[in-house]
């Protein structure tokens, strides 16, 4: 057994309850924004994304112990989220749709059924924002070159941080990272004419 | 930008692609934009652009588009009410 090691490089193993959780909170609830704008330009939908988030850092949670500490904890968020959506989020949207009697029983039965009418201006406003030009381009591409396009222009990550996020090889992040970048582009040009920008 | 060309070796009829320069150009560009060129490729690429003014022009103008595209596409968060929501479901695992 190799326990001693382990504990020594997770430190977290020897914690208790609530230090373990302000462990974890302040190691990854930092990245919150970040993972959620991720999300969403996956799966495109506001409720979908809160779902995919909040199910990342309950996957994160379950596996803290295999995290170790120091190590880049965004690139281990990104990689449980990314593979929540490949294989939750996608495999549901492939689904014909599904009927959740229980939501509709609990929102049938609560007090305030009519609260659900009321229209949330935070999510207009939302909507607004993201009805941009540059991010209906963005959202407009296939989600692997969207994804790529997401993790090294707007997130940073590094190629090799990139490869271990989508569990491919450096030459495949380059290669679809060219042609994302391509394609984002030709869905650009227009708008960047009516901007005042030329070719 | 101008394309890739396709080359046949007479004596073998092996075909092949080659870049341009241009085509070259902006390969490094963006590995250089990235952090990824290796210091040859840095090498190369300063010593280009020091030569071309439209390649040095083309390097500004992705640089410019690189900036306005992460602002336009960085603006989400996550509402407040489902971090909290977050926080409550992780301290009731570690009640369970």
């Amino acid at each position: 057994m190799i326990t001693g090691e382990k504990t020594a490089d997770r430190p977290q193993k020897n914690l208790n309850l609530p230090e373990r959780q302000k462990m974890f909170v302040s190691e990854f609830l930092p990245y919150v924004d970040a993972l959620y704008n991720f999300a969403y330009r996956l799966v495109l939908d506001e409720d979908d994304a809160n779902d995919l988030v909040q199910d990342t850092f309950l996957k994160a949670y379950r596996f803290f112990d295999s995290y170790q500490p120091g190590t880049n904890a965004k690139a281990w968020m990104f990689r449980i989220l990314k593979n929540s959506f490949i294989n939750d989020f996608r495999k549901k949207s492939k689904e014909p749709g599904k009927v959740d009697y229980n939501d509709i029983e609990k929102t049938y039965n609560s007090d305030d059924v009519q609260s659900n009418k009321t229209v949330d201006l935070r999510v207009e406003t939302e909507k607004d924002k993201i009805g941009d030009e540059v991010a209906n381009a963005l959202n407009n591409l296939d989600v692997d070159f969207r994804t790529a396009i997401i993790l090294c222009d707007i997130e940073g990550f590094t190629y090799e941080e990139m490869a271990k996020i989508l569990d491919i090889p450096i030459g495949t992040v380059r290669s679809r990272l060219h042609r994302a970048r391509n394609l984002l582009k030709e869905k650009l040009k227009d708008y960047a004419v009516t901007m005042g920008y030329k070719n | 930008m101008s394309m890739a060309e396709e080359i046949t070796y007479l004596e073998t009829g092996e075909k092949k692609k080659v870049y341009t320069v241009c085509e070259e150009f902006v390969r490094v560009m963006h590995l250089v934009i990235d952090g990824e060129a290796d210091e040859q490729e840095k090498h190369w690429f300063a010593r280009h652009i020091s030569s071309s003014d439209d390649c040095l022009k083309h390097f500004d103008e992705e640089k410019t588009f690189r900036n306005f595209f992460k602002e336009k596409c960085h603006c989400l968060s996550m509402p407040k009410e489902v971090i909290e929501e977050i926080k409550a479901k992780l301290a009731s695992l570690g009640t369970e």
